[in-house]
């Protein structure tokens, strides 16, 4: 059916099976309605609604209570020409490289290790990834500026004793606040990935690997002639899913700089947060939430056509 | 599927703009029901902090006396932010709003947007006639707006000098500077001879509190953020000249950076003696030092501010939290009667320093023996109470405006921008004063 | 917790294989070496901040911050402990997260591996726009939808928590997405077909061939759908009014946003508050790392 099903490596003969199309019985065309029928009823009821209040809502002028004062496209072209907002816009872009070209590929190195043949001390290793999800995030947020304080953080005193690096400033440099919040956003990410990248793991035959070791492949030409075009539907769900999460990124830049030092590392969803339950512009909130909208939207749509996700046939 | 998708996107316009408007009817529960004014009524209390809970509760009897009602309260903590954010949309669902809300001053200006505080708060002005005159002015000025007063301040937050007084008797440091500036010269060559530094700045992440440590200065010098009718004010003489000091004394060693007055970074400096003074609000003792440092017990004095040379007084203020009652409900009458009977009631505004710390907003409280004489254990004995009393007319008042979170942004970067020695002051003032005034039109 | 503290033991002791690894080690070449070397880091780095949380939640107040980096605490004390649950609900925090989350994700997890199954195994009319919308609901910003959603359910006289916590968000599409393109690459079409023949309806393949065979990643679902839920701030802020039902974010907020900051009370809830979400994993750990078999894929 799909075009990815030929490239997921489950040997599939291609599509011989679809000859059964003949006789399809009602209930059976019926099913996948069925299947699908709760996610749009909640659909309806919990998200057409709101979603459609959040357009009208960008179109004017509204503090949060009240009437709201029908403002037309002002507020889309106030975003335009709103310094913060872009930004905010070139720091989810930062955010956003960030997580696809380090996060991910680090993740699936880190699922792969753990994947190894005989690794002591594998659970160990796979809880210890676990773990930054478990913290909550008031604690990421104390431990994390303890650790990175500029004077008494224990980061600066073992750089400067080890290195005699002096002082850096972590969270308070517009540049160093950006790494640091780019860590942080990898630490925390890392295990979710690492999760979903072993569970694609799991599915890949052995037989596979057995083969090709039989072919006289290393480590390497395994992983790459291997793995990676076997878990290809899973790497592209987490490919877009990290963009979608990548460009929406709230938690870490809120929780570790507020955004700051001024707005070095505001992202564009703390922007919308911001303006709505801090400035009471909410009408402007909505704007820029369907600007972000349209543009993730838009990217996942091109990632999707990209990496053949949900392709009818 | 591209014509589905445009009906199904206006369906879904129609849909939510009928919900909106839907949403901006009616924002006051049962108004269309009689209010009590008289015998049980149950009112609900929003704050953030415990001690206001238990401040209100022990209030209910002597409210009970004072007004045609008997009482009975719940309360719900919620952080102060989440709290007007809550506030707004639970009053847009047209339900579940409290009866009184404690609104901590950064958060109340949220609420001076729009119509957003006369639709959600009852004013105040009839219930405190009586005693307006005898209320420090200086804390009626930030929760008022348009002429209406919606909120009583908990608290004056005196601004006073903390020393370590062990420490500075050790080693030599002037208690009574003349001035600031005076004091910043010798804390120059003191920093040098020993390392420690008599004062502290924060840079870090609580950006309300990177602005309030240079507002507090800058209010003591006779300026302001805003000026009364909520006009910018940082571009001034003033601004700069403070601004100036703070950064000349980070850059000396007379002032340090922390990241935060409350955590881990102040906690480690005081422990180490690097900071054995600073300049605060009467709450930072309870709520600073003695979590932080306990053991320091009985080593704390405060004092008056040094004086600027410039002028200004010789203390400031800094936070604050008002308590509001919340209108268009039918107990909107019973709210306000405990709000002003709690708050304004002089016995009451002596409870509320011995057990709260908060400083009468009353004048005349000032002059209470048993508060004058009263000695403070974690200050060595002395009578704090004492100090407050003889700087409260120095009290500079607050003004606010609407966009004091979007200059909060824009000025913390900026200030830490000076401290580092990446911006003149002058410089990082007129760049927080552009960034301020691009976003705060709309 | 148990899991986080017995790291030294066993990081990179090559020599002492501990019972439960695999029957044949394999000899330690270098870039075995190498891995452990690396893998021992990480371990470091990610789990230092979480001792520090446990070793502070430990300590009295004065100390938490005056001795960072002293992981073994000079003065410990359960002080922290008795003081939190003594003094705030948080037991009923802790039932409320823990209930909504479980509810939450069991729900979840099925509903999103039927609709993914349906999106990855049929070809029905609507498909790719059907695809498309849910999709799309991935893109939305909570941001601007939470106030509406909030008015909208109160109108509807839906805002019970128990109701708002969890109804709205147990078809994510999230979790449709991530269902569906694990089903395309683990089931092939073959054993569908083969249980067609043998007269399975639809539901019952899904039940009986499908789900068996998605354990790994209904694994990971449930891991993640379980931390969203335990770990979502926002939209409980808004629909919990009564702090006996707050569920364990809010709680540890106002803990932290009272005016003393209370980190003595904060860190111990947190680090009680993270042991549900260790035993989820280790629970669903087998289901999530041990895997299948490949025989049983290629059916």
């Amino acid at each position: 059916m799909t075009t990815t099903t030929t490239s997921g490596a489950v040997a599939a003969p291609p599509q011989a099976a679809r000859a059964r199309t003949g006789g399809v019985s009602a209930a059976t065309q019926r099913a996948p309605y069925l299947f699908i029928a709760p996610f749009y009823v909640l659909y309806v009821l919990f998200m057409i609604v709101p979603v459609g209040a959040a357009i009208y809502l960008s179109l004017t002028s509204w503090v949060g209570l009240g009437t709201p004062t029908f403002v037309g496209l002002d507020n889309y072209s106030g975003l335009l020409t709103d310094s913060s907002f872009w930004t905010a816009a070139g720091n989810s872009g930062i955010y956003v490289a960030f997580s696809l070209l380090v996060i991910v590929p680090c993740s699936l190195l880190i699922a792969q290790a753990l994947n190894t043949k005989g690794l002591r001390a594998r659970d160990l290793f796979r809880v210890t990834f676990f773990v930054p999800m478990v913290v909550s995030p008031i604690v990421v947020a104390l431990i994390f500026s303890m650790m990175l304080d500029r004077e008494y953080g224990l980061v600066n005193s073992m750089l400067y004793s080890l290195f005699g690096v002096p002082g850096i400033d972590w969270l308070s440099d517009p540049e160093w606040a950006k790494v640091s919040v780019s860590f942080v956003l990898l630490w925390r990410w890392v295990g979710y990935l690492t999760i979903f990248f072993l569970a694609g793991l799991q599915a890949v035959p052995r037989e596979l690997y057995e083969a090709a070791e039989l072919d006289g492949a290393g480590a390497v030409r395994k992983f790459t002639t291997v793995t990676l075009p076997s878990i290809k539907p899973v790497t592209a769900f987490v490919v877009v899913t990290s963009f979608i999460s990548a460009a929406q990124l709230f938690d870490e830049p809120y929780l570790l700089t507020k955004g700051g030092p001024g707005e070095a590392t505001l992202s564009v969803a703390m922007f919308i947060y911001r303006a709505a339950f801090e400035r009471q512009q909410f009408g402007y909130a909505a704007a820029a939430g369907v600007f972000l909208f349209v543009i993730v939207f838009a990217v996942s749509q091109l990632l999707n056509r990209a990496l053949q996700i949900g392709r009818a046939s | 599927m591209a014509l589905t998708r445009r009906e199904l996107l206006r369906g879904a316009l129609l849909l939510g703009s009928a919900a909106a408007i839907g949403t901006t009817a009616g924002c006051a529960p049962g108004a269309s029901t009689t209010p009590i004014t008289s015998g049980p009524v149950d009112l609900l209390l929003w704050t953030h902090d415990e001690g206001y809970m238990k401040f209100f509760e022990g209030s209910l009897d002597l409210a009970a006396s004072l007004t045609p009602y008997e009482y009975s309260l719940r309360s719900t903590r919620i952080g102060a932010t989440d709290l007007v954010t809550k506030l707004i949309a639970q009053a847009v669902a047209g339900q579940g709003t409290p009866d009184i809300a404690g609104l901590e001053l950064g958060n109340f200006a949220r609420l001076l947007r729009g119509e957003l505080a006369p639709e959600l708060l009852a004013p105040l002005d009839d219930a405190v006639a009586d005693v307006r005159d005898d209320l420090i002015e200086a804390r009626l000025a930030p929760f008022t707006h348009d002429g209406s007063l919606y909120a009583l301040d908990s608290d004056v937050p005196m601004v006073v000098y903390y020393r370590r007084d062990d420490l500075f008797a050790e080693l030599g440091v002037p208690t009574e500077a003349d001035s600031w500036e005076d004091f910043a010269s010798f804390g120059k060559g003191f920093y040098e001879k020993t390392g420690r530094s008599l004062g502290a700045v924060a840079t870090g992440t609580d950006l309300g509190q990177v602005m309030q440590i240079f507002w507090m200065l800058l209010l003591q010098r006779g300026g302001g953020l805003f000026d009364a009718d909520g006009e910018l004010a940082i571009e001034t003489p003033e601004a700069e000249e403070v601004l100036t000091f703070l950064v000349d004394g980070v850059q000396s060693g007379f002032l340090t950076t922390v990241s935060d007055f409350y955590g881990p970074s102040m906690q480690t400096a005081l422990k180490d003696g690097t900071v054995i003074g600073l300049w605060m609000a009467n709450w930072y003792e309870a709520y600073g030092l003695k979590p932080n440092v306990p053991e320091q017990a009985g080593s704390w004095r405060i004092g008056p501010l040094p004086p600027f040379q410039g002028g200004g007084g010789r203390t400031s203020v800094g936070g604050g939290t008002g308590f509001a009652a919340i209108s268009g409900s039918v107990k909107t009458d019973a709210a306000t009667g405990l709000v002003t009977a709690a708050y304004l009631e002089p016995e009451q505004q002596v409870r509320r320093f011995t057990e709260l710390g908060y400083l009468p907003t009353r004048r005349s409280v000032y002059a209470d023996e048993r508060l004058l004489a009263s000695e403070d254990e974690y200050l060595g004995g002395q009578r704090a109470f004492e100090v407050f009393a003889s700087l409260v007319d120095d009290a500079p008042p607050v003004y606010l405006s609407a966009d004091i979170l979007i200059l909060q942004t824009a000025l913390s970067g900026a200030l830490v921008d000076a401290y580092r020695g990446r911006k003149r002051p002058s410089e990082a003032l007129s760049d927080a004063a552009a960034t301020f005034r691009s976003q705060a039109s709309r | 917790m148990s899991a986080t503290t017995v790291t030294t033991p066993s990081a990179g002791a090559p020599a002492a294989p501990r019972g439960r690894t695999t029957k044949a080690p394999s000899r330690l070449t270098p870039s075995r070496a190498a891995l452990y070397c690396l893998l021992v880091v990480l371990l470091a780095i990610f789990v230092l901040p979480m001792l520090f949380a446990v070793s502070g939640s430990f300590k009295p107040r004065a100390d938490i911050f005056g001795e960072p980096l002293r992981l073994i605490p000079s003065t410990a004390t359960l002080e922290n402990y008795r003081s939190l649950l003594s003094s705030q609900p948080f037991w009923s925090w802790f039932g409320m997260s823990v209930g909504v989350a479980t509810v939450a994700t069991v729900v979840s997890v099925f509903v999103c591996a039927l609709a993914g199954f349906a999106f990855a195994k049929y070809r029905f009319r609507g498909k790719q726009l059907l695809f498309t919308i849910m999709f799309s609901s991935l893109s939305v910003p909570f941001a601007v939808i939470l106030v509406p959603l909030f008015v909208l359910l109160v109108k509807t006289g839906l805002g019970s928590p128990y109701f708002a916590l969890i109804i709205p968000w147990v078809a994510p599409a999230f979790g449709i997405f991530m269902m569906q393109q694990y089903i395309v690459q683990s089931i092939p079409d073959e054993i569908l077909e083969a249980a067609r023949i043998d007269g399975c309806t639809e539901f019952g393949i899904f039940l009986r061939v499908v789900l068996p065979l998605l354990r790994p990643s209904l694994g990971a679902l449930g891991v993640w759908s379980f931390l969203q839920s335990y770990n979502s701030f926002l939209w409980p802020l808004v629909i919990v009014s009564d702090v006996t039902n707050y569920t364990l974010p809010l709680g540890l907020n106002i803990l932290y946003a009272s005016e003393n900051r209370a980190f003595d009370l904060v860190l111990p809830g947190a680090v009680l508050a993270s042991v549900p979400m260790l035993i989820v994993f280790l629970v669903l750990r087998k289901q999530l790392l041990e895997g299948l078999s490949a025989g049983a894929v290629k059916g």
